[in-house]
């Protein structure tokens, strides 16, 4: 198909609207015409050809539109014939309105109707099937649909309205642009074009992520720019839930119910969302100027130049880190700090404002500081946190009370605080999936142990793992291929004899046909 | 970063009219200006920290390196080869040696009788089938799970001084920058307060040899790089305080004025060894209060204390220097390097490990796990190492009870943890005498092109030019073990 039809063919979604119009049209006047045939009939009858003329075309369009990769199924194949079966319709019609029924105005007037019932029927199914390719299914009534019931599986629950909403449009039972579908568990695993459309386990190497986590601008993002976007935590449920292993039969945790605000906190229990995906506002060298006058090591995350690493290592070891310059610092970057430590400053309590604001902060480590549990309980609230390190603090039960709300922690050091062990137990049943490290010695004893040791000279045999080379002196002197002398390099072991050769190649004249080469050699 | 391109960007505006302006005064004439004014086509750039590295996101922020120097035997300890028990006293087959090299300190013996280690060896369970550890290193074995053996190192160097070199930086001859150096002039300091590369050192209690300074060296690159070695005894650091008499207060305004006197020799000369100096003297100045608060273990709980064994209230103890080796991470800290002397056991071998091993088990299983309760060792990276093997054979005289054993390159085992290794794991395997290796080689550039990449660092990407052409630590060699990374 050459460009000038493929070109034209995107024009049916333009051009379609024409006929609809004239239809209108054509029906009002048939109308009018009942009344005032002199008036009207003429009009309607040319209104009627511009209509058939409009229509074919419509239909010239639609039907190049379809050669382009990523039509096809049930719906188009109906809107195909709903859309011929529209065109033949009007030309019926506009043939009786020139030829027939002047003799008979009656009977021909209600032969029009009844012709033109089923065009008009023809023209609203073929519209709306049309409208389905585009927009998707349920397109129409998606406002007025009543509230689906309660989904077994977190895929149906979170998963499966993403892809419907964002996806289904251009990759779904309708459409498989690229040759990807995403409509049922059987075609997201089948994938596209590209290949695999999900690695379960691995969001990163998933196309399906990685074409969602392009930049907007990006002629490989999807959905196309245009197009309704994912949000965010809808982005960061897909990638959960591949990493947690994509499974199709896992069952939905309980709050999920359909509603996807309610994502990022359904689904930390399998996997928190690894990456940032609303990106960070880019951030200037000069406001990391203060970290380096204070003494505080500040560094730019490789992944996201935008997110800092933090540690006041030095300016706590220098003994001026405390709250007042905790807040000073971190404040003007907050969202930006992802890791960050404060272990043997003299924060307290008076920090936790400011700690509360970081809201990318995935690592936190206040071992050896002042703050109590207070702190500790507010840190709960921040969404990424994965990671925290109160060791050596005032910290109780209460902090861990506190923080088993937080929703993307992993791992909790407690140890050497107030924490008793049955708020750790407390804890870790409520949170199956968190490990809270005790400082518990995690040696292990052997397993098996050799008995005495007793030396001996019996096996005379060598190693069997290093089987022993026949001596390697060749038996000739000249090479048996050129009669060039030899070099040990390159020898072989023909019939438990080494043969050596001038170069590398003559071995492979000599493996064509030892035989031809053996009688030139030392018997 | 080219020197050429450093010293370029130390010209700054005020210099440059400064130059210019002289150059008018001195009557040189208008061609100089045009000169000076024409010349440089692209803008006046200003001076700026290089942005080197990391090339992509590390693993590891910072190496912990426990360097067993006289080359710990192998066979003793970690390649555990059952099959020698049978064999003892006999002759090693040429089918192994292979007519391999040998020292001069052996190759003189009329005959090369196989010695079976002495030492009972147990299964501890890792991630694999379990590891068999020598009964000398009870409590490393009780780690296995985080362990990550290496049975195929193998090594150009045959004797300690170049191995060791060659170890630290990637060639055997000396002159070039250690892998400290590297690290410190690639990822830069993470706590301004201490230096970013430090070397503690413990005596041993076997044959010792020779531990020059250059194996801490920066070699071509600027001095700052360098090791800097924390004694044990009163002062951590050499003149480092203040003398009797002299006050805080004058030792500043000491360094004020000696400042402003370099500060006026470099804009004389745009010498950036004074630069080198200037942040050095600065440097020294604010470890006379980070240095003292390090050293001093009465933060320490008991717990920790204990764990680390009896010795670690010794100064200058291996336990003393894991806990140090701890401490130095904790405050962010690129390299610390451990070297633990007295591993050359040529003679007498059985009764010297023991010593040996009891001084360093207990402490460096102690330094992982207290690395890894306190969340560290995640991004820190602990290796242990010595710089080459030692033979099957024995050297010199054998008895049931009694061996030593010569060096031995073509073979050995060194083992890591954190820091992105795969934990619990060992890779490659030797031959039935520990003397040739016969599965996943690994020679030192591929271990520094693995670690660096753990790093963050492409070996490839990290270079300095000196002398006219680009250097760097894995030189034209080393490729990326991929099977040991997490």
């Amino acid at each position: 198909m050459n460009d000038l039809f493929a070109t034209l063919g995107r024009f049916h979604p333009v051009v379609l609207h024409v006929p609809i119009g004239l239809l209108v049209g054509v029906v009002v006047l048939e109308i009018a015409a009942r009344r005032h045939p002199d008036r009207f009939a003429p009009a309607r009858t040319m209104l009627a050809w511009l209509l058939v003329l409009a229509a074919a075309f419509a239909i010239g369009t639609g039907l190049l539109l379809q050669q382009e990769p990523g039509y096809g199924g049930e719906t188009l194949t109906l809107h195909l014939w709903t859309g011929v079966g529209f065109g033949v319709g009007t030309l019926l019609f506009a043939a009786w309105c020139s030829l027939g029924g002047h003799a008979r105005p009656n009977a021909a007037g209600l032969a029009r109707a009844l012709l033109l019932l089923p065009v008009l029927g023809l023209g609203i199914a073929a519209g709306h099937l049309g409208g389905t390719l585009t927009h998707g299914e349920n397109f129409l009534t998606a406002h007025l649909s009543p509230a689906p019931a309660p989904h077994d599986t977190h895929f149906d629950a979170v998963i499966r309205p993403i892809l419907q909403s964002t996806c289904w449009s251009c990759h779904g039972p309708d459409k498989d642009k690229g040759g990807l579908r995403l409509h049922t568990p059987d075609a997201i695993m089948l994938g596209g074009d590209t290949g695999p459309a999900i690695y379960p386990g691995n969001a990163h190497e998933s196309e399906l992520l990685r074409r969602l986590l392009l930049p907007l601008d990006d002629d490989d993002h999807m959905p196309p720019k245009n197009k309704p976007q994912p949000t965010p935590v809808q982005i960061a449920a897909i990638e959960a839930w591949i990493n947690a292993g994509a499974s199709f039969d896992a069952p939905a945790s309980p709050g999920t119910a359909s509603a996807p605000a309610s994502i990022p906190v359904a689904v930390a229990d399998t996997a928190a969302p690894s990456t940032t995906p609303a990106s960070l506002p880019p951030l200037d060298d000069t406001a990391l100027s203060p970290f380096r006058t204070s003494q505080v090591h500040v560094e730019r995350l490789s992944d996201d130049p935008n997110a800092l690493l933090i540690d006041f290592a030095a300016a706590a070891g220098a003994g001026h880190a405390d709250d007042a310059l905790a807040s000073t610092l971190l404040s003007p970057v907050a969202e930006h700090v992802r890791d960050l430590s404060l272990a043997r400053s003299s924060i307290t309590d008076a920090a936790a404002p400011t700690l509360v604001r970081l809201t990318n902060l995935r690592r936190l480590n206040l071992a050896h500081t002042h703050v109590t549990s207070a702190t500790v309980s507010r840190l709960a609230s921040l969404p990424r946190l994965e990671e925290l390190t109160i060791i050596g603090t005032v910290a109780d039960d209460e902090a861990l009370a506190g923080i088993v709300e937080a929703p993307s922690l992993r791992v909790l050091r407690v140890w050497r605080s107030n924490v008793t062990p049955e708020g750790v137990a407390r804890l870790a049943a409520a949170r199956p999936g968190l490990r809270v490290d005790t400082g518990a010695d995690p040696s292990a004893p052997a397993v098996e142990v050799e008995p005495e040791v007793k030396f001996t000279r019996e096996s005379a045999t060598p190693a069997p793992s290093m089987p022993a080379p026949v001596a390697l002196t060749p038996i000739n002197t000249s090479c048996p291929v050129s009669g060039a002398p030899i070099d040990p390099r390159y020898a072989v072991v023909y019939d438990g004899r080494v043969i050596a050769f001038c170069c590398p190649n003559c071995p492979k004249a000599f493996w064509n046909d030892p035989a031809a080469y053996l009688a030139k050699l030392p018997k | 970063m080219d020197p050429l391109e450093h010293y370029l960007l130390n010209i700054t505006r005020r210099r440059f009219f400064e130059v210019a302006g002289r150059t008018v005064g001195a009557g040189l004439g208008l061609a100089a200006v045009h000169s000076l004014f024409g010349a440089p086509t692209n803008p006046p750039r200003v001076a700026s920290a290089p942005t080197l590295v990391p090339h992509f996101a590390p693993k590891a922020r910072r190496v912990i390196s426990l360097h067993m120097e006289g080359a710990p035997s192998q066979l003793d300890l970690w390649d555990y080869k059952p099959v020698l028990r049978g064999r003892f006293d006999q002759d090693l087959p040429d089918s192994i040696r292979q007519g391999q090299r040998l020292t001069t300190m052996t190759s003189g013996q009329t005959r090369f009788p196989v010695a079976p280690s002495v030492f009972r060896f147990s299964r501890y369970e890792n991630n694999e089938q379990g590891v068999w550890i020598s009964e000398l290193m009870p409590h490393t074995g009780s780690i296995a799970r985080e362990l990550t053996f290496i049975h195929s190192m193998k090594t150009e160097a045959i004797n300690h001084e170049p191995g060791i070199t060659f170890f630290q930086t990637g060639h055997q001859q000396p002159g070039r920058p250690c892998f400290g150096s590297w690290l410190s002039y690639g990822l830069g300091s993470a706590n301004a307060n201490l230096p970013t590369f430090v070397v503690l050192i413990t005596q041993g209690f076997g044959n010792m040899q020779a531990l020059s300074a250059r194996f801490w060296g920066s070699g071509f690159l600027p001095s700052e790089h360098q090791g800097c070695k924390l004694r044990a005894g009163r002062d951590a650091v050499l003149f480092l305080r203040n003398p009797d008499g002299v006050s805080p207060e004058d030792r500043r305004r000491m360094l004020d004025l000696v400042a402003a006197v370099n500060a006026e020799e470099f804009a004389r000369s745009l010498d950036t060894q004074t630069q080198s100096r200037l942040a050095q003297a600065e440097m020294a100045y604010r470890m006379q209060s980070s240095v003292p608060e390090l050293t001093d273990f009465s933060d320490e709980d008991e717990e920790t204390l204990a764990m680390y064994g009896p010795e670690v209230k010794t100064p200058g103890s291996f336990a003393a220097n894991c806990l140090l080796a701890r401490r130095l991470a904790e405050r962010g800290v690129r390299f610390i390097q451990l070297f633990m002397r007295g591993w050359d056991q040529h003679n007498n071998l059985p009764a010297e490990m023991r010593l040996q091993c009891k001084a360093v088990d207990q402490p460096q299983a102690a330094l992982v796990k207290d690395l890894k309760r306190r969340g560290l060792l995640d991004d820190t990276l602990v290796l242990w190492s010595g710089e080459f093997g030692r033979t099957v054979y024995s050297q010199g005289a054998l008895s049931e009870t009694n061996y030593g054993r010569d060096h031995h390159p073509r073979c050995f085992t060194i083992w890591g943890a954190g820091g992105g290794l795969k934990p619990g794991i060992t890779y490659g395997r030797t031959d039935d005498y520990s003397y040739n290796i016969v599965e996943n080689p690994v020679d030192v550039h591929d271990l520094h092109a693995t670690l660096l990449h753990l790093l963050g660092i492409d070996h490839e990407k990290l270079t300095y030019r000196h002398e006219g052409r680009d250097y760097r630590l894995t030189d034209v060699s080393g490729r990326v073990v991929k099977p040991l990374l997490a």
